[in-house]
Order: C-alpha cells, then sequence, then structure tokens
C-alpha cells in the first residue's frame, strides 16, 4: 500500500505540528445564510446567453450574405445594361 | 427525516430539488469542506467564500451527478478546484507581532514558551501558506482529512506516487524551514 510511505524520515515534531496546525474545523453557522443570499450562479446565466448569442450571430452571418448577393445581382443587372 | 437519511436518499433528494434534502446535505459535509478551505487558504473571509462557491457548485451540478464516482470524490474535487480558483490570500502583515501581543495577554506560568510555541504555529502557517497550490492541497488533504494516498490522488487525478513524492517534498521543505525553531527532541530553541 502507498500508506507505507507515510511520514517516513519525517521529524515527529513536524509531523505532530502539522497535524495540529492543520486539524479539522467547524464550519460557521452564518455559511448557509451566505449560500442562500448568493445571487444565481454566473454559469447558469452563461448557459441562458449562449444560444442568444448564437441565434444573434447566425443572423448577423445571414444578413451579410443576403447583401453580398443583393450586390452581385445589381451589378450583374448594371453589366447586362451597358452591354 | 431527511437528517437521517442516507447519503444516496439525501443526493436523490436533492436531485428532485427538494429544499430539506440540500440543507441535510450541507449540514453533513459542511465541516469538511470549510475546513479544507481554511486550512488551504489560512485565512477565513477567503475560506467562507470557498465554502460558499464550493457548495453552490454541489447545489448547481448535483443533478449532473451519476455516481460513477463516490459523492465524497466529487465533493472533494468540488472543493479543491475552488481552492484553486481563488487568488492567494493576502498575507498579514505582521503575523508575529500578533502572535507576541496574543501571548503576552493570555493569562500562564511560561508567557516565553507561549510566545516560542506562538511563533512555530505561526511559521507552520506560513510556510504552509508560501507552498505552491498543488504541493498545500497535498498536505491539506492529508493532515485535514486524514485521507489515503490514493484517495488524495484520485481526487488530484495523479497517481499515488506523486502525491507520495510531493509529501516527501513538502516535509523537507517545512523541515529546512522551521529546523532551526526547534530544539532536539521537539523543543523549542531559545
Amino acid at each position: 500500500m502507498a500508506e507505507r510511505h507515510a511520514g517516513v524520515g519525517m521529524a515527529p515534531w513536524l509531523e505532530m505540528e502539522l497535524a495540529r496546525q492543520l486539524s479539522p474545523v467547524a464550519a460557521p453557522e452564518s455559511l448557509w445564510d451566505r449560500i442562500q443570499e448568493r445571487p444565481v450562479p454566473r454559469r447558469a446565466v452563461e448557459f441562458r446567453l449562449w444560444p442568444v448569442a448564437a441565434a444573434l450571430l447566425l443572423m448577423a452571418t445571414g444578413g451579410v450574405i443576403w447583401q453580398a448577393g443583393v450586390h452581385r445581382k445589381i451589378r450583374g443587372d448594371s453589366d447586362l445594361a451597358e452591354s | 427525516m431527511v437528517l437521517e437519511a442516507t447519503g444516496k436518499e439525501l443526493i436523490e433528494g436533492c436531485q428532485r430539488g427538494e429544499r430539506e434534502a440540500f440543507r441535510a446535505l450541507f449540514e453533513r459535509h459542511k465541516d469538511k469542506v470549510y475546513s479544507i478551505a481554511l486550512r488551504y487558504a489560512g485565512d477565513e473571509t477567503m475560506a467562507m467564500d470557498i465554502a460558499q462557491e464550493t457548495f453552490l457548485k454541489l447545489f448547481s451540478g448535483i443533478r449532473s451527478f451519476r455516481g460513477d464516482s463516490s459523492f465524497e470524490s466529487w465533493l472533494y474535487r468540488l472543493v479543491v478546484n475552488s481552492c484553486f480558483d481563488q487568488k492567494r490570500r493576502t498575507r498579514r502583515l505582521m503575523p508575529l507581532v500578533d502572535e507576541l501581543l496574543d501571548a503576552l495577554q493570555a493569562p500562564g506560568a511560561s508567557v516565553l514558551d507561549e510566545v516560542l510555541r506562538n511563533e512555530l504555529s505561526s511559521r507552520v502557517r506560513s510556510a504552509v501558506g508560501s507552498l505552491p497550490p498543488e504541493q498545500r492541497m497535498v498536505i491539506v488533504l492529508r493532515y485535514t482529512q486524514g485521507l489515503s494516498y490514493d484517495e488524495i490522488a484520485a481526487i488530484l487525478g495523479c497517481s499515488s506516487g506523486t502525491v507520495a513524492s510531493r509529501l516527501n517534498r513538502v516535509h523537507k521543505i517545512l523541515e529546512r524551514r522551521l529546523a532551526r525553531l526547534v530544539g532536539v527532541g521537539g523543543g523549542y530553541r531559545g
């Protein structure tokens, strides 16, 4: 087992001091209140925003393509008229 | 009652959106989450932020928990990631002076012993706080939660050998930094 490595060559005072300094503590009672007061997590908002952003991008791309098509058609018509 | 429910029942209750189940799950794991956050960050305000963030991630993501790994491992990974996401804490400017004042104000037979003990405690906290995040987290999970090398490895996504090597390195670093404060046999040097 990996546990055989534990504390090998380690000074006993350090082991004791680390155990003392890093011992578990009780969470403050106010933690639950803080969790309840917290607004909606940012991730949830981002999740709702990305389809809207994608739709807008799609519409903008469609608009550019449509504009390019219109310009090409006008240029084609004017070329025909000149000839 | 919900508070007496098994872990699986609580998780299922949370996945159904039952408020009491959330509260019960929080009560069951709050000390563990807060302890890791506090021992990693070394600061109560930051620990509260980390713990709060962890539980919010837990509650918002519990529907996606399918039980492929144990709930505890999942929870540990959430708190570890929240710790890593936090910015480095602002160090207290004069921790030793604070400790000295505390010791002098405390009643007791030997103020000097108290001062030296507090100095060692302060140095240990400071030394742990100055470790790189991965090394600090290994030592927090080991000493705050008493996790095995295999458990730590699963949480951090590395091998048990890596955990052993990190712990060994940390022990050597701490021993080197703190040894001058400690005499042979663990006594304090004057």
